[in-house]
């Protein structure tokens, strides 16, 4: 029983990341209706700015971390900027590989500065937490902090904000919200940058978790963040983070009881099957108009 | 050896792979006609080449029946595949070709009888120039033909509009799961091709990636004509063997290169719309033709340099 | 006087489908112009190149006059004063009715002027108000339209362009709306209103233009078009049943 909770925890905390990557995928669809390929290339960016950061500067962790958040957002911002915007209103798979071009040269481009071999970012935080034998080691405390921070602060600000609001409308109905006096690029750029910072997030926080950053670390979020948003369905933002969070408890599930190899598949099926239960994701639909 | 041999089989060996590789993507454009969104092509090439190889490699089967067992395997794993995601919002129907995709790659991992993770080796090298391009030529004129067909209306009607082809009489869900069978079967034929050229076929080759790849290659080129494919399959084949820099470098232009293109012609490169009737299409024949020029120059000038 | 929208020899096309040809209006200060023709003229197209919603090909669009607005983002052009009640009301759906309000008045900063006005679309529609927190797809056809029409007004617009108002709507919401076209008309705000309902359109409006196929082909007063033969023959003739 301890064991499964220890699965449980460790899976909690690896979702979280999954979580807020989706988020950022799933709201930069449901506002621009684009599929940003290059949206996890910008968590590796997250990744190798604490990485250059650590290793050049400091290693103070309120610096690294908001550097690497801001690297991450910044990319996104270009990436708004030379593939999002010009293909927005478009076919869904112009986006597609406009991003997906960009995506291809942010991989090689970190491969050309940072070689292929990972490399080591050199944060430590000391010490863990037990609660009832069940382990949590600060770091992953730390970074599953950041990943809700992140959550409730995309929450409010699109809840709650005058901007965010106009995001809402836009999603809905872009051509009613410019009329009204929306300028739309300015919501582009603004979704495309708190997603890719939240990408950023993950990135960043996964770097220390494993103390390593390698070029091609966005695969790892790609597939499975885009199954948590068309699982989830695009309506709610809560429903991508019990997604996400789910995703990651289930693959520990399965690679701690069954096979770490079986791992992908089964949690593949399982979101398979819930899909095909509910063609329109679990929590709403992503289909407009 | 001389550097103009080195040099020939050189581009030969590109240009086997660009054919095969055309091949593959015509299957994309076959089932994409009725509006399916597909990652699953690399997949199902590598179902055909698993079939394939293994029809020749432990059946002493000869060339013809592996490529007509890959096919068929690839025709039935599309049928499924297509009947299971019809119902289905596009996005959530790529979606389950991904994990159909993903699935494959497991599958081909654990069975110790495919080989594992070194993947099916000892096959039989069959595949030759001449085979390739004959089956591509084939395939181009089947496939035309297959667009002016009333099959080929209805893929199109039920990608259009599913809603106004159902009203019609068109029976949507047998039309796409039947298109999108026979691409999977066009893709798993290149399969069998390739593998009796590479002699070898790994896991890797059947995942998202590779899918998405071919997913790319179709639209870039056009995924509303025929040559749209088969210029897409091409031309980013060779492109970046003409870009002769380091690997990522010449990633990075390719990528940069797909980024631009679409961003100009979104709508593919190749359309019914003639080349030259707008200035985007100029811009692409111009960067084209100066590609070509780099294609002589540069295959004559630093023959050999990579592999 | 000075035309506050004037139009000149607009068109626009849909890539290679072309919908407008060559079209003149405009509307001076205070006025009610009604825009008439059959489905598929054009209204909502002219409509939404004044908006910058769509590209024009050609012309000029001066709003207001002397100053040339077609190619500045839509943003901008509504910054200047242009309110819309978009065809099929269009609201937010999401969002709650307050919500609907508040973008009316993305662009005002002052808080106080944007409560006045909420205010004000209270008094104007007392529906609204008993609906402010609900989300504003779960209301009824009518408050929806209402909806929309004070949401357009939450910027204070000068010109109010109206896309079919009275579409969908039970005879006796009809009659309201043009009542209430007369009513924000009357606190000076221009109004240029698409409609298929010509007879009603043609009772509140003081000028009126005849589109069909996407050229104007008649326009005058409201006696003018409604003894004109075009007007029978693209319009009442076909409605009148
Ligand atoms: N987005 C679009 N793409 C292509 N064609 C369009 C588009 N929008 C409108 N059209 C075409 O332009 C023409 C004019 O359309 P518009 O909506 O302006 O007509 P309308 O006068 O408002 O008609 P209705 O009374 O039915 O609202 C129609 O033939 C329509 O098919
Ligand atoms: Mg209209």
């Amino acid at each position: 029983m301890e064991q499964f909770f220890q699965q449980v925890v460790n899976g909690v905390m690896v979702g979280s990341s999954y979580a807020i990557v989706a988020l950022g995928f799933g709201l930069t669809f449901s506002v621009m209706h684009v599929l940003n390929l290059a949206h996890p290339e910008t968590a590796m960016v997250g990744a190798f700015a604490a990485f250059v950061v650590a290793t050049l500067f400091t290693t103070n962790l309120l610096v690294v971390i908001p550097l690497a958040v801001l690297a991450a957002l910044l990319a996104g911002l270009l990436i708004e900027r030379l593939a999002i915007r010009p293909t927005r209103g478009r076919h869904i798979l112009t986006s597609f590989i406009a991003t997906g071009g960009l995506s291809i040269v942010m991989q090689n481009g970190a491969q050309r500065i940072f070689g292929v071999d990972p490399v080591r970012v050199a944060v430590q935080v000391e010490g863990v937490q037990t609660v009832g034998g069940v382990i949590a080691s600060n770091m992953q405390l730390m970074t599953f902090g950041l990943a809700v921070a992140m959550m409730v602060g995309a929450r409010y600000y699109v809840r709650n904000t005058r901007w965010g609001r106009a995001t809402r409308a836009v999603s809905e109905k872009h051509e009613v919200a410019q009329a009204l006096g929306v300028d739309i690029n300015r919501v582009s750029q603004l979704t495309v940058g708190l997603s890719t910072a939240m990408a950023g997030a993950a990135g960043v926080s996964l770097a220390l978790l494993h103390s390593q950053a390698t070029p091609f670390m966005g695969a790892i979020f790609g597939t499975k963040s885009f199954v948590c948003m068309l699982v989830a369905g695009n309506r709610h933002i809560e429903g991508i983070m019990f997604v996400g969070i789910l995703l990651g408890v289930l693959e520990a599930l399965v690679a701690g009881y069954i096979s770490a190899s079986l791992r992908d598949m089964v949690a593949f099926g399982i979101l398979v099957l819930v899909l095909y239960l509910r063609p329109a994701g679990i929590f709403g639909s992503y289909e407009h108009d | 050896m001389p550097l103009a041999d080195i040099s020939l089989a050189y581009w030969n060996t590109v240009l086997i792979f660009a054919g095969y590789i055309a091949i593959i993507t015509l299957g994309q454009y076959v089932s994409m006609s009725s509006g399916s969104l597909s990652v699953a092509h690399a997949a199902m090439a590598g179902a055909g080449a698993y079939t394939g190889g293994l029809l020749t490699r432990d059946f002493g089967a000869p060339l013809p029946i592996a490529m007509l067992g890959g096919a068929l395997v690839g025709f039935v794993f599309g049928i499924v595949l297509g009947f299971l995601s019809v119902r289905l919002h596009l996005l959530v129907a790529g979606l389950m070709t991904l994990a159909y995709s993903e699935v494959m790659v497991v599958v081909a991992f654990s069975l110790d009888y495919l080989g594992g993770a070194n993947g099916l080796t000892g096959v039989p090298a069959l595949t030759s120039f001449w085979l390739v391009y004959l089956m591509l030529a084939v395939l181009v004129l089947a496939i035309w033909r297959y667009d002016t067909s009333r099959l080929g209306y209805a893929a199109r009607a039920c990608r259009d509009d599913p809603r106004a082809a159902a009203a019609m009489g068109i029976n949507v869900a047998w039309v796409k799961s039947l298109t999108f069978a026979l691409g999977a079967a066009v893709a798993a034929l290149g399969g069998v091709l390739r593998i009796h050229y590479t002699l070898v076929e790994t896991p890797d080759g059947l995942g998202f990636y590779q899918g998405m790849n071919f997913l790319i290659l179709a639209v870039f080129g056009g995924s509303y004509v025929v040559w749209g494919a088969v210029f897409g399959g091409f031309t980013l084949t060779v492109l970046p063997e003409i870009l002769r820099f380091s690997a990522a470098d010449r990633y990075i232009l390719y990528g940069a290169v797909l980024t631009v293109i679409i961003i100009v012609r979104p709508q593919g490169v190749i359309t019914r719309v003639p080349l030259g009737a707008d200035g985007g299409a100029r811009w692409a024949w111009r960067l084209r033709k100066r590609l070509m020029a780099r294609l002589v120059a540069g295959g004559a000038k630093r023959p050999g340099e990579e592999r | 006087m000075s035309a506050l929208l004037k139009v000149t020899g607009l068109h626009v096309a849909y890539g290679p489908a072309r919908v407008i040809h060559g079209v003149d209006l405009e509307i001076n200060s205070g006025e009610i112009r009604a825009l008439l023709g059959a489905n598929g003229a054009g209204k909502t197209t002219i409509l939404k190149a004044i908006l910058g919603l769509v590209r024009a090909a050609q012309g000029a669009i001066e709003f207001p006059e002397g100053r040339l607005v077609r190619g500045l983002p839509p943003h901008k052009i509504a910054a200047l004063g242009i309110g819309w009640v978009p065809e099929g009301r269009q609201v937010f759906s999401t969002l709650s009715v307050y919500d609907n309000l508040l973008m009316g008045a993305f662009n005002e900063h002052d808080q106080q002027k944007v409560q006045q006005r909420i205010e004000e679309m209270y008094k104007l529609f007392p529906i609204i108000e008993t609906r402010r927190g609900q989300i504003a797809g779960s209301l009824s056809g009518g408050e929806q339209q209402m909806l929309a029409i004070a949401r357009a007004l939450m910027s204070a617009p000068t010109l109010l362009l109206m896309d079919e108002p009275s579409l969908g709507l039970a005879p006796r919401l009809v009659r309201d709306v043009f009542e209430l076209v007369r009513t924000i008309n009357q606190r000076g705000v221009s109004i240029l209103m698409v409609e298929q309902n010509a007879r009603q359109a043609l009772r509140v409006a003081n000028w009126a233009y005849l589109l069909e196929g996407g050229h104007i082909v008649g326009s005058g007063t409201p006696t003018q078009i409604e003894q004109s033969d075009a007007i029978k023959r693209a319009y009442i003739g076909r409605q009148a049943s």
